[in-house]
């Protein structure tokens, strides 16, 4: 025991430490003219409803800037009010669950709600839905009664996915009915749609034959060089996925910016 | 000093790119930047659409048809989905085609709809009536779609009449077979708007029975729900389904545009914009795009010198290496 060696802690970093305190500093000054202006927005309202507004437009400022210091770094700050939001989510969607869907879907139509007959047969389904959690027994005995849900569910589900499949690929628009097209010059419309057409067929064969594995790609030199094509062409596609998520998430800063100059701030623009 | 620069941008701190990032996105706001913007087919043609609608109706008033919004958005998607939303519901109300809102996945739906209906309402307060006819050709011109409405109902042109140019149905949480009873059968549905009043009673109602009496379903939304309409609604229904949704989902959508399985695409704070110029406004979209482009720049700009810095450092590398 006596010659382990004891971690020695790390020399004082007086640079550390002076970031520490600038941005303690900060923090500080920014949340006091942010509550001093919220004091003063609140007080300058006309009337009650307006002060609840301030009051609302300024608890949601700081909630964004509060998740904003997360850009900066991690910290207890930012760690709070996603606590907030994650506890403040579950809780609505439990409340919106309970009044809008299991009361009157399920509630009301039982017990008779309105001077409806009450129908106690519906009692069956809250049962038959907490045969789902039988899931957590490990013992066969008692788990296999999850599975009566659940063939319900399949079922019911199958059924539904076959029709809806078949609209989609082979209904009069569907997309597979969508892929053949015209690319000879006597059947299409124009030049232009037989141009269109003919690089819509030929990206379609490429990208499939890159997912064609019943021959080896290293040993066929024609499959070879189109499912390179194909991997080629469908990073394109992801590369114009990525770009409207960069889109997307600019968008996202956008609308609070907006927020936080226009609506909070009172800012023209 | 190309070397010292290309060192600096390699050790610089993804911190101050986010700075620089967060100036070019604000600059707009205070400092409007002129954009072209170009109007794609998969816009014009969602426009067109309602267009279209407007002249059926007026010709066939006994079997007038209304365009459904279905609000499948919340706070977490509002910086794409409002404006879209806006953008359609101001097309409806400038030219008199009766649009009802319901939400079916979105419990808080209804009430954006209304807050986006507010928007509008809040916009046109700064307009003045005398504008329409206003000496300022370029105003005039500005104005013209919503001239529109003006003419058609003279000075009250601000209110909007609930019940005849528009119904909130409201929330309901419903699985498939609840959707697919409502292609013919609305109100066992929903019987009463969001109000609770009998949706039935309302004067562009009467004709409606359903999702068949629905000329065009705009589906508006962040999350994956356009299969459900595709796959199972419209076939059935009848009604043309156009889709507005988030930029990343956009992509995968085009597909079912170029099938025509969905007669317009709206994609992101970009489809939006797009849209609020064919029908004459500036509202987020327009808005939110001035400061879009000027971050794509400087995004660009941000990856092309770090990649250069990137390519500068692997050289120097192996030029270090063979020393």
């Amino acid at each position: 025991m006596a010659d382990q060696v004891q971690p020695t802690a790390d020399p004082p970093d007086a640079r550390r430490a002076r970031v520490r305190t600038a941005e303690l500093a900060v923090t500080g000054v920014l949340a006091a003219f942010i509550t001093i202006y919220i004091v003063v927005r609140i007080a300058r309202a006309d009337d009650t409803s307006q002060r609840m507004l301030m009051l609302q437009y300024g608890l949601a400022a700081v909630c964004t800037l509060a998740i904003f210091s997360f850009l900066y770094r991690e910290n207890p700050i930012y760690r709070f009010f996603e606590h907030v939001l994650v506890g403040l989510a579950t809780g609505y969607f439990v409340g919106i669950e309970v009044v809008n869907v299991i009361i009157p879907n399920w509630w009301n139509k039982m017990v008779g709600a309105k001077g409806a007959p009450a129908e106690w047969s519906w009692i069956i389904f809250p049962i038959i839905g907490l045969l789902w959690y039988f899931q957590l027994f490990r013992n066969p005995r008692w788990n296999w009664y999850s599975r009566i849900p659940i063939f319900f569910f399949m079922g019911y589900g199958a059924s539904l996915a076959y029709k809806g499949f078949f609209n989609l690929m082979f209904g009069e628009k569907g997309q597979v009915m969508d892929t053949f097209r015209a690319v000879l010059p006597f059947t299409a419309v124009g030049a232009w749609d037989l141009i269109n057409n003919l690089i819509y067929v030929a990206i379609a064969l490429l990208v499939l034959s890159y997912f064609f594995f019943s021959f080896k790609h290293e040993t066929n030199p024609l499959l070879r060089r189109s499912a390179a094509s194909g991997r080629y062409l469908m990073m394109i596609a992801f590369g114009s996925i990525f770009g409207t998520t960069v889109m997307g998430r600019m968008s996202l800063l956008i609308d609070r910016l907006y927020f936080l100059y226009h609506t909070w701030l009172g800012l023209p623009g | 000093m190309a070397a010292n620069f290309f060192e600096i941008m390699e050790r610089l701190d993804r911190r101050w790119i986010y700075l620089t990032v967060f100036v070019a996105l604000s600059i707009p706001f205070f400092i409007p930047i002129p954009l072209r913007i170009e109007v794609m087919p998969e816009c014009k043609d969602l426009h067109e659409r309602i267009e279209e609608i407007k002249q059926q109706n007026e010709k066939d008033p006994d079997n007038a048809k209304i365009v459904l919004i279905s609000i499948s958005w919340s706070a977490n998607v509002q910086a794409e989905c409002w404006p879209q939303h806006e953008a359609i519901a101001e097309h409806c109300l400038q030219i008199g085609v009766p649009f009802a809102a319901f939400s079916f996945i979105s419990p808080e739906g209804p009430q954006f709809g209304e807050y986006v209906l507010d928007s509008i309402k809040r916009r046109w307060e700064g307009i003045k009536d005398e504008d329409f006819n206003s000496d300022d050709e370029e105003l005039r011109e500005k104005l013209a779609p919503l001239k529109r409405r003006y003419d058609r109902m003279g000075k009250n042109w601000r209110e909007i009449q609930y019940g005849v140019e528009y119904v909130n149905w409201g929330y309901k949480y419903m699985d498939l077979a609840a959707l697919m009873t409502m292609i013919s059968d609305l109100y066992g549905i929903f019987p009463e708007d969001y109000k609770g009043a009998p949706l039935q009673d309302f004067p562009m109602m009467k004709q409606v029975k359903g999702f068949v009496d629905c000329a065009l379903i705009v589906e508006i939304t962040g999350s994956g729900t356009l299969l459900t309409w595709v796959m199972y609604v419209t076939p059935q229904s009848g009604s043309d389904l156009a889709f507005a949704c988030t930029g990343v989902m956009a992509p995968e959508a085009y597909p079912y545009f170029k099938s025509k399985q969905i007669i317009g695409l709206l994609s992101g704070m970009d489809g939006a914009a797009q849209y609020e110029k064919l029908v004459g406004i500036k509202a987020r979209g327009r808005k939110g795009m001035e400061s879009q482009n000027l971050a794509h720049l400087w995004v660009i700009l941000m990856v092309i010198l770090g990649n250069l810095s990137f390519l500068y450092k692997r050289k120097k590398d192996r030029d270090d290496s063979k020393k």
